[in-house]
């Protein structure tokens, strides 16, 4: 599922043209910036699905933002506040009905695991991921091996003290860029893994 | 967002997603990351921190059941987990590998190893050949030097000596020019001092022999000492026609006789027979004949007359 920041994933069944251009003007009146805000409302229901529990988190996420997008006609003009706040009402009324629906029906763990068994070994992942860090820039590389290297205990802070004193920075803005540059290896590695194994090294 | 309370907004969120958390709490949390981007960011690095905790066997007891149970739930998540496993197998082979570079080297193949050795011994070599052809040519560039050094030495002397040279010839030719001088200057000025009353007898009569060469004649007319502030000289022939006039005259006083100097160009002495007149010039303005000399001229080659 697409998550350009422009252009937001997809219009839903049963929703119109109309409402979703209502609810992207209702978001932000400047087009390109109602589509970030989709996107972000979009990832972040997401998340708050999937710390719930919920294993179709990206479903529920989805039906949230067109119940919202077909009542927009309706509540945007009296409206007070974030517009945010409101999806989180509709997301719980969708949480809900998502408990009456599966009962909650927690899946045991190994079949978790049994359903995504990548298909890929574990050699070849780590073949990616080889090949995303060395793309990335030589000041990246030292932080990301220096900042997750040591992992324990007063070791861990100690060099982390040390790389963010190195790297003129606050430990905590040390701690976002870190997080930021491994999120981004983690993309390129889930990029890795989707390509054709003769192109994975590009 | 200051450290602290980042640190206690992650520590809230770890609960959350732990399911710890009351239901008043999960709205808060879950509203706040709707509208909030750090908060939101936060909630990955608590999420990311928790999946390396568990990754690496650090959760244990109650926290592990409910990771397992709760956090695992999606399959996202669980991509999430392989991910971090391969990426602290990938850093703890880094970390391998930086702490033991000895073991490495011991590892290598023989022939690589003596390749190397052979390598090191020529890089060995060649830095002695460098540094020995470094000194020699220092020590060619200070022999340069010196030799440089002399040889701007020995110009310095030259020139100081050809200086020398050149002032003591300068010299000599001062000293030369001098002396020719001297030498014209006394075959040019004929000298003769006249007594007073000398009869005109050419036995007593001076006489003065003025050769082609000769072109002054300086007279010292000697005279008893009078009272007057100058004389006068008048200088004629035997029949009375006066050749030249000296006013003005200021007398030299000697021990016995005062004296007057006449310097008279050699080419007025036509004839053979003069005679000068002194006479003395008082305070009033008289003149006083004080002195007669009678002079006798003797040429030796012929003049030119006027």
């Amino acid at each position: 599922m697409g998550t350009t920041g422009s252009a937001p994933h997809k219009k839903q069944e049963g929703l119109t043209t109309e409402s979703f251009a209502r609810l992207l003007e209702w978001l932000d009146r400047d087009r390109e910036r109602a589509g970030q805000k989709y996107e972000l409302i979009r990832l972040r229901l997401i998340k708050i699905f999937v710390c719930r529990g919920c294993s179709s988190a990206e479903e529920l996420a989805d039906e949230t933002l067109d119940r919202v997008a077909r009542k927009v006609e309706e509540i945007a003009e009296g409206y007070l506040g974030d517009p945010a706040l409101y999806f989180y009402g509709v997301a719980e009324k969708i949480y809900l009905e998502y408990g009456k629906r599966s009962r909650l029906s927690v899946p045991l763990l190994g079949d978790v695991a049994e359903r995504n068994q990548p298909a890929e070994t574990e050699d070849t992942r780590y073949a990616c991921l080889d090949q995303c860090i060395k793309n990335l820039s030589q000041p990246n590389r030292e932080l990301i091996l220096l900042y997750y290297g040591h992992n324990h205990g007063k070791d861990k802070i100690d060099k982390r003290k040390e790389l963010a004193e190195k790297w003129g920075i606050r430990a905590n803005a040390l701690r976002i860029r870190a997080h930021r540059i491994r999120e981004s290896l983690k993309k390129c590695v889930s990029d890795c893994l989707q390509r054709p194994y003769s192109k994975r090294s590009e | 967002m200051t450290e602290t309370s980042s640190h206690n907004d992650e520590m809230l969120l770890r609960r959350y997603l732990l399911g710890e958390v009351s239901e008043e709490e999960q709205r808060a949390i879950e509203q706040r990351l709707l509208t909030d981007q750090d908060y939101f960011d936060c909630l990955l690095r608590a999420e990311e921190g928790l999946i390396d905790e568990h990754v690496q066997g650090r959760i244990r007891g109650r926290e592990a059941q409910e990771f397992e149970s709760r956090f695992l739930r999606n399959p996202a998540r669980c991509d999430q987990v392989e991910f971090a496993k391969t990426f602290h197998r990938y850093l703890a082979n880094q970390l391998s590998q930086r702490e033991a570079p000895v073991s490495q080297a011991i590892v290598l193949p023989r022939w690589r190893l003596a390749l190397e050795i052979g390598l090191a011994c020529a890089l060995i070599a060649l830095g002695v050949f460098s540094l020995s052809l470094f000194r020699k040519v220092t020590g060619l560039r200070e022999q340069v030097r010196e030799a440089q050094s002399l040889a701007e030495h020995h110009a310095g002397e030259l020139a100081l000596q050809v200086k020398r040279e050149q002032e003591q010839v300068e010299d000599l030719r001062q000293e030369v020019a001098r002396l020719e001088s001297a030498s014209s200057g006394a075959a040019t000025v004929a000298s003769l001092v006249l007594v007073p009353g000398v009869a005109r007898n050419a036995d007593w009569a001076a006489t003065v022999n003025l050769s082609s060469q000769t072109k002054k004649l300086k007279l010292v007319l000697q005279f008893d000492e009078g009272n007057y502030r100058a004389y006068r000289a008048e200088l004629q022939t035997v029949e009375g026609t006066v050749v030249w006039t000296g006013d003005g005259l200021i007398p030299r006083k000697g021990r016995d006789m005062s004296s007057v100097d006449l310097t008279l160009p050699a080419e007025l002495f036509t004839r053979s027979d003069y005679l000068i007149m002194l006479s003395g010039v008082n305070a009033n303005g008289n003149v006083d004949k004080v002195a007669t000399y009678y002079l006798n001229i003797v040429r030796k080659i012929p003049v030119r007359r006027p």
